[in-house]
């Protein structure tokens, strides 16, 4: 580690000139601190050669695509920012030629923005569908129940007063009329406290599918980092004593890995151990829709990790975007 | 590996969506999504144009080049907007001596002294199969910190990082991570004793 800070600052030029004198001289007589400034530079070297290679390939590209082939990455505006466009149109060459600058409308919707979020909206939209569809069944029979009820109550009035109103006259007559005005409330009470019902039921339903796509978002998202785990070794699988799986299993199925990752998390100390075997357990409880556990667990790593800060830092900030997520 | 143009261009503006939207959040709280994703359109639409009347030179580095455009076209839409959020330039770099130009005038420096790094053209081939393997976001500190000498507080802005400090700890972390197995290729294919 000190070596690598000696080594950037020499070739930043950081060093006095006395520390670079003996910096030389180290190189000249120390062997495994040159073959590490060699590795080092070497190293540092390649990274901005291919990062050159990235940029130029970039440019070319950049220089061969047509204007349109650009619109196809970007996707089109549903609200052009242009004046006098058709807000549904995708831009033109000639409305691309005005290039930069901002209109009034600014919801701009992009068709190529990433593939999950579209995934997520068109699952939502399916969802909204699905409701609206179910709600207008049920507004489509909520009138033959009333009707049914009205039958139903005005048979059961009939059959009630029938024998009062061949004893007494107009007073029986009076008060059938207050009783009917007071069932006619009640069903209509009934009927309006059923569709809240309906429709509380519906937003529950709604919310909760809403709840678990973002925990599959937030597996998903962060999964993708497992692949970081595996680097620089084969020792993919996690577990021992028969209940090892490998990573790809776990992506696959991360609720059946909860148990082995139990054990595994309790048994490490390291800081890494802790961050990486901490985040697996916790994503699983996420992916497993099980929020409560997510958080405590989420909450123990940052508590863990708070002793190696600020080394750890970026660890616990990351646990603290997922608990902000999942809370 | 990409096979077309369109589909390298496509990498690009998938790739830069994330680091660039992570810096107009940083520098710019009050824009909608709907804004930064139309200030980041025009980014594209604007290396276009520019290519096609020449502004742009040969050694670009392509990751802070968008930074920058994009954080002039969002105070250029702030001030449309008369609403001011950032009071920080973004620090572009364009006129510090570049990481290999530092490195040649160190190998030159040190050839002086009899002491050879660069004596193996095959070491480009071995580097570049371990530094392809390199995981994010070593890949991307890396980058932005030997190649584009962005400052460790602007590359935490881009990577989402809390402080220049926690880029600082990781970078060291990515750079041990990485000469480990490139002095281990380097030594298997004699390169380096």
């Amino acid at each position: 580690m000190q070596n690598i800070q000696q080594f950037d600052r020499f070739i930043y030029g950081e060093l006095s000139p006395e520390e670079r004198k003996k910096f030389i001289s180290r190189l000249k007589t120390d062997k495994d601190f040159a073959t590490d400034f060699k590795a080092y530079i070497l190293t540092v070297a390649g990274i901005c050669k291919e990062a050159q290679l990235d940029d130029i390939e970039f440019a070319t590209a950049m220089k061969n695509i047509t204007p349109e082939q650009l619109l196809e990455i970007m996707g089109y505006r549903k609200h052009s920012p242009f004046p006098a466009q058709t807000d549904d149109a995708p831009l033109s060459g000639a409305r691309f030629d005005l290039a930069v600058g901002f209109g009034e409308s600014a919801p701009v919707f992009n068709a190529s923005a990433s593939s999950k979020i579209q995934e997520e909206r068109s699952k939502i939209d399916e969802e909204r569908s699905r409701i609206d569809e179910e709600r207008s069944k049920i507004e489509e029979e909520l009138p033959s129940l009333h009707g049914r009820l009205i039958y139903f109550e005005a048979k059961k009035i009939s059959e009630t007063e029938a024998p009062a109103t061949k004893k007494s006259g107009s007073s029986t007559k009076t008060r059938s009329a207050k009783t009917w005005s007071a069932k006619t409330w009640i069903w209509q009470a009934s009927s309006i406290a059923a569709v809240v019902l309906i429709a509380f039921i519906v937003v529950l339903d709604f919310e909760k599918r809403g709840r678990e796509n973002v925990d599959n978002v937030v597996f998903s998202f962060y999964a993708d980092d497992l692949s970081a785990v595996s680097r620089g070794g084969d020792d993919t699988s996690i577990g021992s004593d028969g209940q090892s799986f490998t990573l790809e299993a776990y992506t696959s199925d991360p609720a059946k890995a909860i148990p082995v990752l139990i054990k595994k998390y309790e048994s490490v100390d390291s800081p890494q151990d802790i961050a990486i075997y901490g985040k697996l357990l916790a994503l699983a409880y996420i992916k497993a829709h099980d929020r409560r556990n997510a958080r405590i667990v989420l909450q123990t790593i940052i508590d863990k990790l708070s002793a190696y800060s600020p080394d750890w830092d970026d660890t616990i900030s990351e646990c603290r975007t997922i608990l902000n997520a999942v809370g | 590996m990409p096979t077309n143009f369109q589909e390298i261009a496509n990498q690009w503006y998938e790739k830069m969506r994330l680091p660039f939207f992570n810096l107009m959040i940083s520098r710019f709280p009050r824009l909608r999504g709907g804004e930064i994703e139309d200030i980041y359109q025009n980014i594209f639409i604007a290396i276009q144009e520019n290519f096609e009347k020449g502004r742009i030179k040969d050694n670009t580095s392509w990751y802070s080049y968008i930074m920058t455009v994009g954080y002039n076209l969002a105070c250029k839409h702030m001030r449309h907007a008369d609403i001011t959020d950032s009071y920080d330039g973004f620090d572009d770099n364009h006129d510090r001596p570049t990481t290999l130009d530092r490195i040649k005038a160190i190998n030159l420096e040190l050839q002086e002294e009899d002491i050879s790094l660069f004596d193996n053209p095959e070491a480009d081939i071995v580097l570049g199969e371990e530094i392809a393997r390199t995981p994010e976001p070593c890949a991307t500190i890396l980058r932005l910190f030997y190649y584009e000498r962005m400052p460790l507080a602007n590359i935490a802005e881009v990577i989402g990082f809390n402080s220049a400090r926690s880029v600082q700890s990781r970078r060291w972390q990515c750079v041990r991570n990485l000469i480990s197995p490139v002095k281990a290729a380097l030594k298997r294919a004699g390169i380096i004793i």
